[in-house]
């Protein structure tokens, strides 16, 4: 620490240089932290799903085939209820409401077992009364309301497209979610409702329940598929995190391009950097033999290089961060808000972001700093620059 | 008078590791930019096109993808009946009644993805002109036998000739690899129709119509939106599949704002470049404002230098795209069908030219202030200067 006037002193020698390095930094920092952010709001949903013990029974065709509404009656039956409570229909109903590019989760579900198995979600007793009460109700998540201006009364139609039928729905309350505020972007209304326009066609895409505790999970996956094998629509059983996971295979290595992005990223950062250190130490020669003939060591000058370059490289990550902060955290602004209604830097990717502009300081530094170290005084004093 | 060109050849010789390392920096920032297009381009190049130009494809009103379309025989022999519609030399009518389902099939990475599969018949592939076997043989009705798209065969398991997966509760026997020109076809399974109705209890999703003339895909598309009783929509087949090109604009326009950023950043490490180029000849410089050369043409100089630098750095981003990424089978879920879209990266000679241009507009910004700054120069101070 004694040594930091030092260093910045040392930095800001060559001011342009130092300022143009910083900038260039800082710009770079920010398309790795824009990039991490989009990954992270990725990966949100899918990780928040683990701790709730649900469990999703769906085709083993894959999500766009159907179940037999005959599976209903036997999990919740007594075999099944042994290991598992709260049995839901769960269909994604997909559909238009009012422009394609309005995109959020519309889901028609068993309302009376709603509060029950999302138990996440804060429904007043009132409002999930109406629920119950009126057909064609639904409740959307606060924050998805906020967005659209849904409130109590609204009515909301929506264009069916899987379904050939139109929905017209009626807010009747508005959910919270206090672990995660990206699960208040779903419409929630009712299967049997669902059911009556389709004409009692039955069509059920998902079920969904409660596992009692999570070593019930693998008995469900025996028992449902083991049952269904050899019928004309063979289930596959699968935790929630499983079944959030399926929509990452198929984005398939997008992701992976994503993540190279990044690193390539920090590669420009490190040569940029590694440029300035360069110039930098090639025209302080004199200055460096001097130092040591006063008593620094060869260590002391390999860490004021070193130190340097970190400075600059810190000081860049600081700027973009800031500026991240302020874009997405402070002020909301999303890249692509149907997408990623939230689009927050969150604390890994600040930690990431450091840690990367660290190594990428040190890194460029390696070699200046080296070839400062281990030059002999005389030598140094003898160069002229 | 200019200054010679050889100089800043030479100048950039002696000062090569700075000039590497520039260069190496902005063909970074160019193979990113080329990256996300190449990306691009390919998603596009696998949706827009496909289809024929004089086919109508028609679907339940408001389904938005054939996977979500539902259609009855009967309508389909309706639809058949309109006017204007082509026939073959027999008289029967160029019409192809098609069924898409979803299965999911595991990836070879353990993964799984949503595959469309299309039963279809003996017309489908009259009606779209470009369909070939690339292995093996076609299909044969009612047999259970599949033929799968060129895009998906590498990058799934068990879906190679001879192989006889499971899907949807029955074996289904591989027969062939087809080829479409790298269109949307090529990322789906093809069997036959009555086998897939079978087996996954659907009608029909869609009908693909010829018609006769360019006037009549109009004519026929307001026929069926007219026609409130039939249920059905026409679309002409080529803008069905334009509209699913969502995902390729996002990835070109992310693509291109993460190159501008980046670039941004380049330009602040081109600049230091030029900065050090500068400073380290002042007395150069005033010794050729001695000689007679002019401000202009020393401020042109550094700027060609400049774009030298530019154009390595862009050229060698861009070649190295187009080596390393051009042609590589990627793919990646289709929201509008719920399915696996397979294409390629297309690292196109036009992508080439504008990565590069960008290279050297980059370099260029980096250098303009430091050859203002050296065509400014002092003569007498410079001269004085150590």
């Amino acid at each position: 620490m004694k040594f930091l006037h030092l260093v910045v002193r040392n930095a800001l020698r060559n001011r342009v240089r130092t300022v143009l390095t910083i900038g260039g930094s800082a710009f770079l920092m920010f398309v790795l932290v824009f990039v991490m952010t989009a990954l992270t709001e990725i990966y949100a949903w899918e990780g928040q799903a683990a701790k709730k013990n649900r469990v999703a029974v769906q085709h083993s065709t894959g999500l766009a085939n159907p179940l037999p509404i005959s599976l209903e009656e036997y999990l919740k039956g007594p075999e099944i209820q042994a290991h598992a409570q709260h049995v839901q229909k769960l269909n994604w109903f997909g559909g238009t409401y009012q422009d394609p590019r309005n995109f959020f989760a519309r889901f028609a579900v068993d309302h009376d077992q709603l509060r029950e198995l999302w138990s996440e979600y804060t429904i007043s007793d009132a409002e999930y009364r109406s629920l119950c009460a009126m057909k064609n109700a639904c409740i959307v998540g606060k924050s998805l309301a906020k967005r659209y201006g849904f409130r109590v009364g609204k009515r909301i139609a929506i264009v069916g497209d899987i379904y050939p039928v139109d929905l017209d729905l009626e807010v009747v309350g508005l959910y919270t979610c206090a672990d995660d505020v990206r699960l208040e972007e779903q419409l929630y209304f009712r299967w049997d409702y669902l059911d009556e326009l389709t004409g009692g066609e039955k069509i059920v895409g998902t079920y969904w329940m409660k596992a009692r505790t999570p070593d019930d999970v693998a008995k469900l996956k025996e028992l449902i598929d083991g049952r269904t094998k050899n019928s004309s629509d063979p289930t596959e059983t699968v935790t929630e995190k499983e079944f959030n996971a399926q929509f990452m295979s198929m984005m398939g290595n997008i992701i992976g391009i994503v993540m190279m992005v990044g690193g390539i990223v920090m590669v420009i950062m490190t040569l940029m950097t590694a440029n300035t250190m360069a110039m930098s130490v090639r025209e302080r020669v004199t200055e460096v033999a001097v130092l040591r003939t006063i008593g620094f060591t060869s260590g002391h000058i390999r860490f004021l290089i070193v130190a340097e370059s970190v400075f600059v490289t810190l000081t860049g990550a600081l700027l973009s961060l800031g500026l991240a902060l302020l874009l997405f955290n402070v002020f909301k602004l999303s890249p692509a808000p149907q997408f990623f209604p939230y689009f927050f830097v969150a604390p890994p990717t600040i930690a990431i972001s450091l840690g990367a502009a660290l190594a990428a300081g040190v890194v460029s530094a390696a070699v200046p700093a080296e070839l400062a170290a281990g030059r002999k005084i005389v030598d140094g004093l003898r160069q002229v620059v | 008078m200019a200054v010679p060109f050889k100089y800043n050849l030479r100048n950039l010789r002696v000062r090569w590791i700075t000039a590497a390392m520039t260069v190496v920096g902005l063909a970074l920032v160019t193979l990113v930019f080329v990256f996300w297009w190449a990306l691009g381009i390919g998603m596009e190049r696998a949706l827009v096109g496909t289809g024929h130009p004089l086919n109508l494809i028609v679907m339940r009103t408001g389904a938005q993808s054939e996977t979500n379309s539902m259609l009855a025989k009967k309508q389909a022999e309706d639809v058949a009946g309109l006017d204007g519609i082509e026939r073959d030399a027999q008289g029967g009518a160029m019409v192809s009644a098609e069924t898409i389902v979803i299965a999911n099939v595991v990836k070879r990475d353990g993964g799984k993805a949503n595959v469309a599969i299309r039963g279809v018949g003996p017309r489908a592939r009259d009606l779209r002109g470009n369909i070939s076997v690339a292995e093996g043989r076609w299909l044969k009705p009612n047999l259970g036998e599949i033929v799968v798209g060129r895009g998906i065969v590498g990058r799934f398991r068990g879906i190679h000739i001879g192989d006889e997966p499971v899907i949807r509760g029955r074996p289904w026997k591989v027969v062939g690899i087809f080829a479409a020109d790298g269109q949307a076809y090529e990322s789906e399974i093809w069997a036959d129709g009555d086998d897939v109705r079978a087996q996954f209890k659907r009608d029909y999703s869609s009908l693909i119509v010829r018609c006769r003339d360019d006037a009549t895909v109009g004519r026929l598309t307001r026929v069926l939106a007219e026609d409130k009783q039939i249920k059905l929509e026409g679309k002409r087949h080529t803008d069905y599949y334009r509209e699913q090109n969502m995902a390729a604009m996002m990835l070109k326009a992310l693509g291109t704002v993460i190159a501008i950023v980046l670039s941004i950043g380049a330009i602040f490490g081109a600049a230091n470049t030029m900065f050090a180029a500068v400073a380290s000849r002042t007395r150069e410089i005033a010794t050729m404002r001695v000689l007679g050369f002019s401000r202009f043409s020393i401020w042109l100089s550094f700027m060609l230098e400049s774009a030298l630098l530019g154009l390595a750095g862009g050229a060698a981003g861009a070649l190295i795209g187009r080596l390393a990424l051009n042609g590589m089978m990627t793919g990646t879920a289709n929201w509008t069908t719920f399915s696996e879209l397979a294409f390629q990266f297309r690292v196109t000679p036009d992508l080439m030219l504008w990565a590069t241009v960008l290279s050297i507009v980059t370099a260029v910004a980096g250098g303009f202030l430091p050859a203002w700054r050296a065509s400014r120069a002092t003569i007498a101070t410079a001269l004085r200067g150590l």
